[in-house]
């Protein structure tokens, strides 16, 4: 019988070569880190008052980061069959729910003439552009590493990987990054991750199936 | 399935033992079969092609299996997975219908006539169509041996038969057979 051939055949080669899985994510997500920060300091450089603004640099970069530890576990989840989301994809959820409150928080404490300002960063908020454009070829690595793994909701599989690249983008715009003001950092960070996000999941759709 | 003796058996495939390796593969096929034979019906040709599509997905994807998770769980939501996706593409493709198509087709036509008038009614298609509808309606091949014998592509062999089908059950209708 055909299938019984198979298995003789499959069964030639059982062990599996090469480092385990979560080696290889490591490695990608070591990479894209390097790869974001270069890129930044190339590109923008860090930004003149670094040292003076350093609480605002760590808080910027601590919220990205928030997004990454929780983006990176789900990822991992999703890329194996039979493991469902768990806590983590909630947990993406609940941090969006904190940085929507800080905005209405924050611009609450605002004097009425410095809102939109407080807001949009005194200008064309910049980062909703170049973080997505500096996680795209981050998260085509995470991608190619997903193609090898077995995500059986690509969808989602294909956020997780989205968010981490945003917020590892993310991270390494905060060296850069100008704008002081948590309503604008609590409003345009996470959404330049989340649009990350659904490109990530519009594209796992395609690319993801196995 | 009896969770933890298929688990041991993948530890120690994992760990380079080909007997034990072979030994589960073959216990997750007459799984796999009984499941996809049950979720199928009368399509068992494509059961059998899926419980192929997933043993070589099992090995292809082994890397992926976390040995502190069950192993049935985790070829459970492989053979799931697979079943959707060729759902999915069979929809797509249109041939999600192809056995009903058959039986309509013959019951239409009635009796101990029926399989005479088949070769008459085969005639009336293109010589492509025709050979697919022989090797898999008649002689009842699977998808993946008609097109070894065609010496076409798999989806071609299932394309050419639903258009064939399709173009068979209007001449019926239609009353030119």
């Amino acid at each position: 019988m055909e299938t019984d051939a198979l298995i003789q055949t499959l069964a030639r080669d059982p062990k599996v070569k090469g480092p385990p899985v979560t080696v290889w994510l490591a490695i990608c997500i070591a990479a894209a880190l390097a790869y974001s920060v270069l890129a930044i300091l190339i590109i923008g450089g860090a930004r003149p008052d670094f040292a003076a603004q350093a609480p605002w640099v760590t808080a910027k970069a601590g919220l990205s980061l928030l997004f990454a530890l929780a983006a990176a576990p789900l990822l991992l989840r999703l890329s194996r069959p039979g493991r469902g989301a768990g806590a983590w994809l909630p947990l993406l959820g609940v941090l969006l729910v904190g940085c929507a409150m800080t905005v209405a928080g924050s611009l609450a404490s605002v004097a009425d003439g410095g809102r939109m300002d407080a807001f949009t960063g005194g200008g064309f908020p910049v980062c909703a552009v170049v973080i997505p454009t500096l996680a795209a070829p981050s998260a085509a690595a995470l991608f190619l590493w997903l193609r090898k793994q077995a995500p059986t909701r690509p969808v989602l599989a294909g956020m997780a990987a989205g968010v981490l690249s945003g917020a590892m983008a993310a991270m390494a715009y905060a060296l850069t990054c100008p704008v002081d003001s948590a309503a604008f950092v609590a409003m345009w960070y996470p959404l330049a991750i989340a649009a990350c996000g659904a490109l990530g999941a519009l594209a796992g759709k395609f690319a993801l199936r196995w | 399935m009896d969770e933890a003796a298929l688990h041991a058996l993948m530890i120690r495939g994992l760990a380079g033992d080909s007997a034990a390796y072979s030994a589960l593969l073959k216990r997750l096929a007459e799984a796999l079969r009984t499941y996809y034979r049950r979720r199928l019906f009368q399509r068992q040709h494509e059961a059998e092609d899926l419980v192929q599509d997933v043993l070589t997905a099992i090995h292809v994807k082994r890397a992926t299996f976390d040995t502190s998770q069950k192993l049935t769980v985790w070829v459970y939501a492989i053979a799931q997975y697979k079943l959707i996706d060729y759902l999915r593409r069979a929809r797509r493709r249109g041939v999600a219908v192809s056995i009903e198509d058959e039986t309509e087709l013959f019951s239409e036509t009635g009796d101990a006539a029926a399989s005479a008038d088949v070769e008459t009614l085969l005639a009336h298609l293109p010589e492509k169509q025709r050979d697919a509808i022989r090797l898999v309606k008649l002689e009842e091949l699977s998808v993946r041996e008609a097109a070894e014998k065609a010496g076409i592509s798999e989806s071609d062999v299932k394309v050419s038969v639903h258009r064939g089908m399709k173009k068979l059950s209007k001449i019926v209708r239609d009353g030119e057979g």
